[in-house]
């Protein structure tokens, strides 16, 4: 098992996946959030070619109201 | 914000999305408001949940222009990393740009709202730094390229309106080429018409109207006192005199029987 945190929370992994397959497998699917890992911009256009391996921790954030 | 051609006719009022009773009375209240502008923001959220599309669909469908923010930053690194994910998201390079240095204030950090504005900058960012009404920072944030600047009229959501004219009065008159607008502070209409008054070119708001007992009909007071301010600054105010000067002609002034009488 790899261990990685999505927002703020530990969770774990089988074995390393792609961040596109982890995305879909959490349930997030369409447009509607952005990512970062490690604390960098991730775009949409490369989630394909980020694997996550353990350790990492990824922000998933979503449109909220806000002043 | 106003100088550029696209965006000489926008409402001069820009308005939040945030702490209305229900989302069907912020539709409403936005509609109200007339504004333009919507700012919203960016979290965490369960994709259970809907993870923020109903919100997202809801504002989508209201055809305003977006300025995301990045409320909550308190590093230069978080604020930069937010307006990469809100450009992706909403879709435009406005950004908000909030770099909190105290959590009991939420006052800007000043150091870091500098860095991160010019980093966004170097980016193609257009940035609308929220800062403090300190004339020199707002000045180093237009010079660094912010063609708008935002500074507090008091800490957010305090809606103690304009603690310190004077500062924002010398910020308007040496910056005259940067579109000024109060983000913060702003409690009630009066406020509004103050800074427009003095020569700002715009407000944000959100808890003045959102915590308001009618949202709707406050949106719409907002929506009167930003128009009224506009005119009243273009329109020239009176000088202050110190003394009484009558009105009414003096001449012809009836029952008046000469000094001596």
């Amino acid at each position: 098992m790899i261990e990685l945190t999505l927002n703020g929370e530990a969770g774990q992994l089988a074995k390393p996946m792609r961040l596109d397959e982890f995305l879909a497998d959490r349930g997030f699917h369409g447009r509607g959030f952005a990512v970062a890992l490690d604390g960098d911009f991730v775009p949409r256009s490369r989630y394909a070619d980020v694997t996550l391996r353990g350790g990492e921790s990824l922000e998933v954030l979503s449109p909220m109201q806000g002043g | 914000m106003w100088h550029e051609p696209e965006c000489r006719n926008l409402s001069r009022l820009l308005i939040g999305t945030a702490l209305y009773p229900s989302p069907d009375i912020m539709r409403q209240a936005i509609e109200a408001s007339r504004a333009d502008v919507l700012t919203v923001s960016l979290r965490r959220q369960n994709p259970a949940d809907g993870g923020g599309e109903q919100f997202w669909d809801y504002i989508k469908d209201l055809g305003k222009r977006i300025l995301p923010n990045t409320a909550g930053c308190k590093s230069v690194k978080e604020a930069v990393t937010t307006a990469q994910m809100a450009r992706e998201l909403f879709d435009t390079n406005w950004i908000k740009l909030e770099v909190i240095g105290d959590d009991y204030n939420l006052q800007p950090d000043p150091i870091g709202l500098l860095e991160a504005t010019e980093e966004l900058i170097r980016q193609d960012f257009e940035v609308f730094p929220y800062t403090t009404d300190d004339l020199v920072l707002c000045t180093r944030l237009a010079e660094a390229g912010c063609r708008t600047v935002m500074p507090w009229a008091s800490p957010i959501g305090s809606g103690q309106g304009l603690l310190n004219p004077f500062n924002l009065t010398m910020i308007r008159a040496r910056l005259p080429e940067v579109s000024l607008i109060v983000d913060a502070g702003i409690g009630r209409p009066s406020d509004a018409v103050r800074a427009l008054e003095m020569g700002y070119d715009g407000v944000l708001i959100n808890s003045a109207v959102a915590l308001a007992q009618d949202p709707v009909a406050m949106a719409r007071a907002f929506a009167g006192a930003v128009e009224s301010g506009r005119l009243a600054y273009e329109a020239g105010v009176m000088p202050k005199r110190d003394f009484a000067s009558p009105s009414t002609p003096t001449l012809g002034t009836p029952f008046w029987h000469g000094a001596n009488s």
